[in-house]
């Protein structure tokens, strides 16, 4: 077991790396940069003295090959450096986004098990009857609908009948003004949800349905236990571990609908950040953000996989 | 009024007819207008509400006074049937003066109208840039930063018509021009550095000392000479050209006299360009070597407003200067806060029509209409052009373009409309070698139509244009690659420009040799600087004040500096130096006019100015901004402007639900 988890965590350091590496190429691949992007429309008037000025400031005048190296070395030493358009910390701006992007990812998680779960759970036992027709149809169209799109919608409905505040100025936290803080999550905490979670509800259904058929089961319902007993401590336990497994993957796919609706609706959190910088090419940022989500996505892999290992030996002796 | 102007002593018979020119006039060729304005105040419709009405008695009287003048004076020209040809011109120019006098009067008194109705109190919440490259504003070319600091510091002089060039006092509270080479500027009295605020408390900071005269002269050297306080040279002091014009500054008391290389009857205007703003010595040159660290802390002014927040991607804030100087009704404003950009369109969106914000703009034109349309009543909306020219360049200096027949046949194949349609979905206007923006010079839209390169009638120019490439050899040239600014392809709907341009060419001139590319601006400028550039199409350099004649002489007199094409004809050298000195702005008019009709002649010689575009801005009834005329916003910066008139109508309808967050107090 040790060497599997030491197997697994040296596959994701170089996972960590290869990512870090590519956000840095790109960033640098595509046209412009800081000291460009910050004039913007006036970039025409500058002289090749400013632009250059600026670009020694910031160090975007050495060989991409020294920057590279001092990114690699300041990186290992956990160094960020400074954001070329705040002036602030990387870690500091880090910090300020992480809390809420993980108020809005657990409130997206929250939202989709909790309707992913109980929909899976439905659409198994009343299997091919008219509510299992509708809940399936229900999650392809959760699977086919853009994030963005759902939330459009959703923003202009809101917009139209003037329902609730959406305060995407105030940007409150759910410990300083739950209410306010609730109605600016609650489109993108569902959009979210609702796509996130489709994958979810699909296979805990098809897994229900395969435990449901397995003669421990039929043992359960021999011995005379209620029905609900049957369902939730015998078939749901079991159906559920084929679904953590793929949590990780579903975790990475909520983390970029993050991106897009903390972008919609304003909400500071990393991905509003990775977009920011990706625009002003604030190239500390953007590389650490990337770096971090990496990290993020690659440690959750990382857990799954190994209590995946301690729950079935098959996989940590393969 | 005195006469202590020379430009006023030479120019007093030849004032501009054309009512709408006029100011530019003033502030441009007769320089006649600027002591005449100079010697005024400014703030005269932000008096209280008696003063105004005795100005408007006093307007009144002055009009029946000068109606009666009329009548007696075309009494007496019926009487005179028999006078000379020459008196009677004397008499016709006179009467239109007196016109001139009418209509400004009616003007006053409607503005004396309107600053009545004006009412105090209340914030601005904006959308801000988000990314500001230096908090000084002599290092910087970028207008973003103006939107902050020209609310925060103060100009020698200001625009009270940003797009006319009309000139009023700022620091300086009048200003004389003795003779043609020399500049005397008389500073206001009680002007003082804010007291509060973060700015007032950084270390090297002076906060709450008076304005002096060697403030001024400061501010002045530092550019002409680029030089930083360390000693080191800066290549980054943008308005360095400008104040070259310099030879040396002389201080008296509480005035500063400027001596200037050459007559130039355009300098003048230059005090009011937004870009030259006055900096605190002590604390701009006390953090030189930080000036890319943007924070409210370094920024200390003489304006209506104290920075208190000036943190990118989070926000800035702006509260009324207690303390403002000679006005202490204004600004009407308690403050500005500007939130951090809004990267979607989705979330603008939603901060507007809930009222968390006070305006919009959005790349995309269509959606300002579409909410302007669901919100009709409670909206207006306003159109306002974009200074960057948009134009394409031939580098005509060198094989083969420096045949003009290429270079002319470009030029004429550039479907200028066809471009407004497809990349800015209609909103735009055809430019010639003067920008439409620039309106007292620019040959207008209607003339236009009919001139080679900028007919209506497109086909006509196409079959010039294909008869010149034929004949000059240009399909022997091989395949060219056509390069657009990246920065310029970046954009979504803009993306597609480079192959646009490639096929306007190729459809020109019936071939498949064009090739559209894009390269960034940092190998398209450096290589334009060098004059060795590849044929590139992209934004021009701002303009920045509304006298073209400035941005003509920089860019096709001989040796000029932004005369890339290496232009060198005695002709434009002469008329156009001359129009530079020229009093009359009728005269001064023609002679830019001439140019531009020879340059268009002659292919613009590769810098094919094609248009400016526009775009839409929204705001709520209750959000009173200034602006030239019910729908059109003002062509050129006019940050001080409406840091200056900008107010708030609670009381309108509109502002029912308003949800605009409070800046930080002091």
């Amino acid at each position: 077991m040790q060497a599997y988890i030491i197997r697994r965590i040296l596959g994701a350091v170089f996972v960590v790396f290869l990512v870090g590496t590519f956000s840095f190429f790109a960033i640098r691949v595509l046209p412009g940069d800081f000291a460009t992007a910050s004039l913007g429309l006036d970039a025409g008037s500058a002289s090749a003295d400013n632009i250059a000025q600026r670009r020694a400031d910031l160090g975007l005048d050495k060989p991409i090959g020294e920057q590279y190296a001092n990114w690699l070395w300041d990186t290992v030493r956990l160094d960020l450096g400074d954001s070329f358009l705040t002036q602030n910390t990387v870690w500091y701006e880090i910090g300020r986004s992480l809390p809420y992007s993980i108020e809005l990812g657990v409130l997206i998680m929250i939202v989709g098990f909790s309707v992913a779960i109980p929909v899976g759970l439905i659409s198994a036992i009343f299997q091919d009857k008219a509510l299992d027709y509708s809940l399936r149809g229900l999650a392809i169209l959760a699977l086919a609908a853009p994030v963005f799109w759902t939330a459009a919608i959703a923003s202009l409905v809101v917009l139209q009948w003037d329902l609730f505040l959406i305060d995407v100025i105030g940007q409150p936290h759910l410990w300083e003004d739950p209410g306010n803080a609730i109605t600016w999550y609650l489109i993108p905490m569902f959009a979210g949800g609702f796509a996130g979670t489709a994958t979810t509800m699909r296979l805990l259904r098809s897994q229900m349905l395969e435990v449901l058929r397995q003669d421990y089961v039929r043992t359960a319902r021999a011995k005379g236990l209620r029905e609900s007993v049957v369902i939730t401590r015998h078939a749901l336990r079991n159906a559920l571990l084929p679904v953590l497994t793929v949590m990780g993957v579903t975790i990475a796919t909520i983390i970029g609908s993050q991106v897009i609706l903390e972008n919609m609706f304003n909400i500071p959190g990393i991905g509003n950040k990775v977009l920011t910088a990706l625009f002003a090419r604030d190239n500390p940022v953007f590389q650490s953000v990337v770096l971090i989500i990496a990290v993020f996505t690659v440690l959750t892999n990382l857990v799954v996989d190994i209590m995946y290992g301690v729950i079935d030996p098959r996989i940590r002796l393969s | 009024m005195s006469e202590r102007s020379y430009w006023q002593r030479m120019g007093r018979k030849r004032m501009s007819r054309r009512g709408i020119l006029r100011a530019s006039a003033r502030a441009g060729v007769g320089a006649a207008g600027l002591a005449l304005v100079g010697c005024g105040d400014d703030d005269d419709d932000g008096q209280q509400a008696a003063a105004q009405v005795q100005q408007q008695q006093q307007a009144m009287q002055q009009q029946a006074e000068q109606q009666a003048m009329q009548q007696q004076q075309q009494q007496a020209m019926q009487q005179q049937d028999q006078q000379q040809a020459a008196q009677q011109a004397a008499q016709q120019e006179a009467q239109e003066q007196t016109a001139d006098e009418q209509a400004e009067q009616q003007a006053a008194q409607q503005q004396a109208a309107v600053a009545s109705t004006k009412k105090y109190g209340g914030w601005i919440v904006e959308q801000s840039a988000n990314v500001y490259e230096t908090y000084d504003a002599q290092r910087t070319v970028a207008s973003p930063v103006l939107q902050v600091l020209a609310r925060v510091q103060s100009k020698i002089l200001r625009f009270a018509n940003p797009d006319t060039g009309d000139l009023v006092g700022d620091l300086a509270e009048t200003w004389e021009l003795p003779d043609s080479t020399t500049v005397v500027l008389n500073l206001r009295d009680g002007v003082s550095w804010h007291s509060e605020g973060p700015g007032a408390s950084h270390p090297a900071a002076a906060p709450g000392r008076a304005l002096t005269t060697q403030d001024i002269v400061w501010n002045i050297d530092r550019q002409r000479n680029k030089l930083l306080e360390s000693g080191e040279e800066a290549g980054n002091f943008g308005r360095s050209a400008y104040w070259g014009g310099v030879s040396t500054i002389d201080q008296a008391d509480n005035s500063v006299t400027l001596n200037l290389v050459e007559p130039d009857a355009t300098f003048v205007q230059g005090f009011a360009n937004e870009f030259n703003l006055i900096n605190q010595p002590e604390l701009v040159g006390g953090t030189e070597d930080q000036y890319t660290e943007v924070d409210a802390s370094k920024v200390i002014g003489t304006g209506p407003n104290i920075l208190t927040r000036w943190d990118p991607g989070e926000g800035i804030a702006a509260l009324r200067n207690p303390d403002f100087y000679g006005n202490p009704d204004k600004p009407y404003l308690d403050g500005w806060v500007w939130v951090q950009t809004f990267q979607d369109p989705n979330a603008y969106r939603i901060a507007f029509e809930q009222k968390q914000v006070d305006s919009m703009t959005d790349p995309d034109p269509n959606t300002i209409l579409a909410i302007h349309d669901d919100l009709i009543d409670e909206t207006y909306l306003t159109f306002q052009g974009v200074a960057n020219t948009v134009a394409i360049f031939t580098p005509s200096n060198k094989a083969p373009w420096n045949d003009l027949r290429l270079t002319r046949a470009i030029d004429l194949a550039i479907n200028r409309r066809q471009l407004i349609q497809q990349l800015h979905n209609g909103l735009g206007k055809v430019s010639g070698p003067v920008s439409w923006m620039q309106e007292a010079w620019a040959i207008s839209q209607e003339d236009l139509e009919t001139i080679p390169g900028y007919r209506v009638d497109k086909d006509a120019d196409i079959e010039e244009a294909r008869a010149l490439w034929n004949a000059a050899g240009g399909p022997e040239l091989g395949q060219i690659d056509w390069v657009t600014s990246e920065l310029w392809a970046s954009r979504a709907a803009w993306s597609a420009t480079p192959g646009i341009i490639a096929e306007m060419f190729n459809q020109a001139f019936d071939t498949d040799q064009f090739n559209g590319i894009t390269k960034p601006y940092l190998e398209i400028i450096p290589s334009w600087i060098n004059k060795d550039f590849d044929p590139f199409f992209s934004w021009i350099p701002n303009i920045e004040i509304p006298d073209a004649r400035a941005d003509m002489i920089g860019a096709f007199t001989t040796g000029a500096g932004s005369n890339y094409w290496d232009v060198s004809d005695p002709y434009i050298d002469e008329t156009l130096i001359a129009a530079k000195q020229e009093l009359d702005y009728d005269t001064a008019f023609q002679m830019i006019r001439d140019v531009q009709d020879y340059v268009m002649e002659r292919g613009q010689f590769g810098r094919s100015i094609c248009y400016n575009y526009i775009y839409p801005w929204i705001g709520y009834n209750y959000n009173k901004i200034e602006k030239k005329t019910d729908e059109e916003g003002w062509n050129f910066l006019a940050v001080s402007l409406q840091a200056m008139e900008h107010y708030l109508d609670l009381d309108d309808p509109s502002a029912s639900d308003r949800q605009a967050p409070e800046p930080t107090p002091l």
